[in-house]
């Protein structure tokens, strides 16, 4: 161990996440593969890997949408393997996906209270005879969301529908959802996809404020750019095996790496 | 009920033909479900046109059954694309509440039409092979029987053919894969739904005209064929056409043995039951495998 | 947005007023029961859009509650002596436990396996209904439903209901009670969820929201206050028939609910009212001017062209006037992105 590390990665506290061998299955094919990952707390890790070699279904594993066949997930020590994705994200896992997803029909502000409501209280017979507790949460909440959507200039546009955003401001909308709950893991499924230039600078500096916060971040990412420049360390999956991890140079350097990508 | 061996062959081969009954229905429907991914729940209704249809041939003209079994068979073509036309196809971009609000107006105007030309009295629809009884692997039945049996195995054999081995074919099984992915290909999908739209009408057609003359034909029969045909479907995994072929004979086969030994009355439910029984335990259908999200 | 709080507010009073004092302007039979029918046809309306515009399912099977509750009156309420209220209670958590059931059953498919589930639930509910006899009357219907009896506490004065403006009086109360449930849910958190279930229940579930369970919430709720809707009816026509469970009854419920703006309430209530009262206009004398055959294939061909044409009902019309009068802003003020 010869290596300069960051703070993070020297880290002997237990680790976030703690993925043990598991394996997921489409129809017979392989999408994971007795894949073994530690995150430790505080770091930025990135993972990539071609199209198809099972980064989205690592995700989805870890956030309970898909359930591996074999292997185990453990969140700061306990099994999720087996919960269902609203219980592992009320644990203070919070995510985005690939596709953009915000709620269409609701307003741009409900969309970000709606997200941080059952973070904050699940009673829904206070709810609807609207309880001055919930009444004080929902103020909360509002005042929260506000920051958020002046920090990402949403603002204005808080009482429009979601449906009538362009692209990037839907992705900043649902960055914001994700960041109201305060989660301690954030999971980002391709930020920087289909955004122009500024916007990804943009998002870099928020990936890292949020991290300088102290909150771990996983990645993943098609933009080597953007890749390169903010993780800590990367992991590389392809056809669903683990083929390479390390600090961003090594993983540069590596040419497992590289046949991977650009490779026969 | 006392047991015999002739009951149980009766009850089994009367389960053959609802299942080919069924059969033949949802064939249509899983045709046209599976390609455009659009649920029609007008389907049985157009078997019950259909029913009509060769009840006022038979009746209203002299013409040969077998000519009009042809006769039948255009005309539920027609029936069918004209529905394609004017309903589904303005539909198909739309949302899945879109496809069930639209198709459900569509059996409320055919249902409704049927009771007002016809009332709602059944009518019976013999053929000149109804009463004509023949014993063949020691089973006796009306030579009509064993014509539908016969003829579900044809089609069901043609159809696989048909699918695997035609340009047509292909294509049809290529735009039920993707849709978006066809059209950038140059398929022209709009012919595509006509033609999977006349084959699925041509197909039910033809179950209409030779098997309801084991039946009755009646206005409201529609709604039960459509359920079970979306049953047949649900239970064989969602847009398998095989699966869809098995579970149809799965369902006759439960209401002719639960009619015929425990209650007439309540075979229906006991279908329905065994639907919500597969539902619980493999909500991904009889056959089809288990697949995520 | 402070002006549309008070126009809110002075038609809800206006209207409740209406609806109260209705009984002393209109003196008709003939008008009572129409308000009677645009009632509960509205209340109805609204927990049938429960599911189908708030969680987003379209259950074709909710007309079971309002049989079965209209059932549960007859065959236990009337004969153990529950009373009017009692019977109505009585049949609202009976109806809220079976579509807990139902639900959980029914809610491991969606969309349009959803609907085809329900109906198949509808349609055998009411074979079984009908088959029955011993019980149901099977179509020779179950009668004997006692009228309401209203008696005063502490004294031995008691009213029976045989009037039509006296049951108008009873049923406004309950109805005014699960339409402010209704209400009272929407706009809560819990209706929030509803609508995040409806859009995308991947998202929902990555935000801490169950969607089972938020969706047998409201398919609960809805079998309550149909269930208490179905023991009104039993109470107000003293029979039921094995076709007060029917598919018409749903195809009425879908007319009302997509013709006035599914997932609206607003546009929910205009529907209902539309085509809880139109039909009435449409007799004469108590004889159907035109044959009811006719009026469902109008009913049928009006649902088409509504999808067609008309996707957010007439809720989406008046929406989009509104939004012409206010002289609309661009929704994509150009930012940096």
């Amino acid at each position: 161990m010869n290596r300069v590390l960051n703070n993070p990665l020297e880290s002997k506290q237990n680790p976030v996440f703690k993925i043990e061998e598991i394996t997921k299955r489409f129809d017979g094919v392989i999408a994971l593969d007795q894949v073994n990952i530690e995150v430790k707390p505080g770091e930025l890790l990135s993972i990539i890997g071609p199209n198809g070699s099972g980064k989205t279904t690592l995700f989805n594993c870890i956030t309970g949408f898909l359930r591996p066949e074999e292997g185990r997930i453990y969140y700061q020590e306990k099994e999720i393997t087996r919960l269902p994705p609203d219980k592992i994200s009320l644990m203070g896992i919070g995510r985005t996906f690939q596709s953009v997803s915000i709620f269409p029909s609701l307003t741009v502000l409900d969309n970000v209270l709606v997200s941080v409501q059952q973070h904050q209280e699940e009673n829904n017979l206070k709810r609807i005879l609207h309880t001055k507790d919930i009444q004080l949460l929902e103020e909360k909440a509002k005042e929260m969301a506000f920051d958020l959507l002046e920090k990402v200039k949403l603002y204005e546009l808080r009482n429009e529908l979601a449906e009538n955003l362009v692209y990037g401001q839907r992705k900043l909308l649902e960055f914001i959802c994700v960041l109201i709950s305060d989660p301690k893991v954030i999971m980002l499924d391709e930020p920087a996809a289909g955004v122009n230039t500024s916007m990804v600078d943009e998002m870099k500096k928020f990936i890292l404020d949020l991290n300088a916060e102290g909150k771990t971040v996983l990645l993943v990412e098609h933009n080597m750019g953007v890749v390169m420049d903010i993780s800590q360390r990367i992991i590389v999956l392809d056809h669903g095996k683990k083929i390479a991890e390390g600090l961003p140079e090594e993983i540069r350097n590596n040419e497992q790496v590289q046949e991977a990508y650009f490779g026969t | 009920m006392s047991f015999s061996l002739t009951t149980l062959m009766e009850q089994v081969l009367n389960g053959l033909t609802l299942g080919s009954l069924y059969a033949l229905v949802t064939l249509g429907l899983v045709l046209t479900f599976s390609v455009f991914n659009v649920v029609n729940f007008a389907h049985g209704d157009l078997f019950m046109v259909s029913g009509y249809t060769l009840y006022l041939l038979l009746n209203f003209t002299q013409f040969p059954y077998w000519f009009i079994v042809i006769l039948v068979i255009l005309l539920t073509g027609v029936y069918s694309v004209i529905m394609e036309r004017l309903t589904i196809n303005p539909i198909l971009d739309k949302s899945f509440r879109a496809h069930i609000i639209a198709t459900l107006g569509l059996s409320i105007i055919i249902q409704n039409a049927a009771v007002w030309f016809f009332t709602t009295d059944p009518r019976h629809v013999p053929t000149i092979y109804t009463s004509q009884i023949v014993t063949l692997f020691g089973m006796r039945a009306s030579v009509q029987r064993w014509i539908v049996l016969a003829v579900t195995v044809l089609v069901f054999i043609a159809l696989q053919w048909f699918v695997r081995y035609t340009k047509l074919g292909k294509t049809m099984r290529a735009v039920s894969q993707n849709q978006t992915v066809s059209k950038l290909l140059g398929i022209d999908t709009h012919r595509i739904s006509i033609i999977t739209f006349a084959i699925g009408g041509a197909i039910t057609g033809l179950a209409a005209a030779l098997v309801s003359p084991l039946f009755n034909v009646y206005p409201h029969m529609g709604s039960m064929l459509t359920l079970k045909a979306l049953a047949a479907i649900i239970m064989g995994g969602m847009g398998q056409v095989n699966g869809a072929i098995y579970a149809s004979f799965i369902i006759g086969m439960i209401e002719s043995l639960f009619g015929g030994y425990v209650s007439l009355a309540y075979k229906d439910v006991a279908a329905f039951v065994f639907f919500i029984a597969v539902l619980f335990l493999r909500p991904n259908g009889l056959f089809g495998k288990r697949i995520g999200l | 947005m402070k002006q549309k709080k008070v126009f809110r507010i002075t038609l809800f009073i206006l209207l409740a007023a209406f609806l109260i004092i209705a009984p002393q302007v209109f003196k008709s039979g003939y008008i009572l029961n129409a308000l009677i029918d645009a009632t509960r046809w509205t209340v109805f309306a609204l927990a049938f859009d429960l599911i189908a515009g708030q969680v987003g399912q379209v259950s074709l099977g909710q007309s079971v509650f309002l049989g079965l509750g209209a059932y549960m009156t007859s065959l236990v309420g009337s004969r153990f002596g529950f009373g009017w209220f009692g019977s109505i209670l009585f049949a609202a958590v009976t109806m809220a436990v079976l579509s807990l059931f139902v639900g959980v059953a029914f809610f491991r498919i969606r969309h349009v396996t959803f609907a085809i589930g329900t109906l198949g639930f509808a349609i055998i509910a009411q074979m079984v209904v009908n088959s029955a006899v011993d019980i149901t009357g099977g179509s020779l219907c179950s009668l004997g439903v006692k009228r309401p009896l209203l008696s005063i506490p502490f004294t031995d004065i008691a009213l029976k209901i045989t009037k039509p403006f006296q049951y108008y009086y009873l049923l406004l109360p309950v109805a005014a009670l699960l339409f402010l449930l209704i209400w009272a849910v929407n706009r809560s958190r819990t209706g929030r969820a509803f609508i995040a279930v409806r859009e995308d229940e991947i998202r929902a579930a990555a935000i801490g929201i169950n969607p089972l369970r938020y969706k047998l919430i409201a398919f609960v709720l809805s079998g309550f206050v149909i269930g208490a809707l179905g023991s009104f009816q039993a109470q107000y026509l003293s029979v039921v028939c094995p076709s007060d469970m029917g598919l018409e009854i749903t195809n009425t419920l879908m007319i009302m609910v997509f013709v006035g703006g599914v997932g609206k309430m607003r546009g929910v209530i205009i529907g209902a009212v539309i085509f809880s009262v139109l039909p009435r206009f449409l007799e004469v004398g108590g004889e159907k001017a035109i044959a009811p055959q006719l009026q469902q294939m109008v009913y049928g061909l009006i649902l088409i062209l509504v999808t067609l044409y008309m996707p957010n009902g007439l809720d989406g019309v008046i929406s989009s006037l509104e939004k012409k009068g206010k002289k609309s802003k661009t929704p994509h003020s150009e930012t940096v992105l």
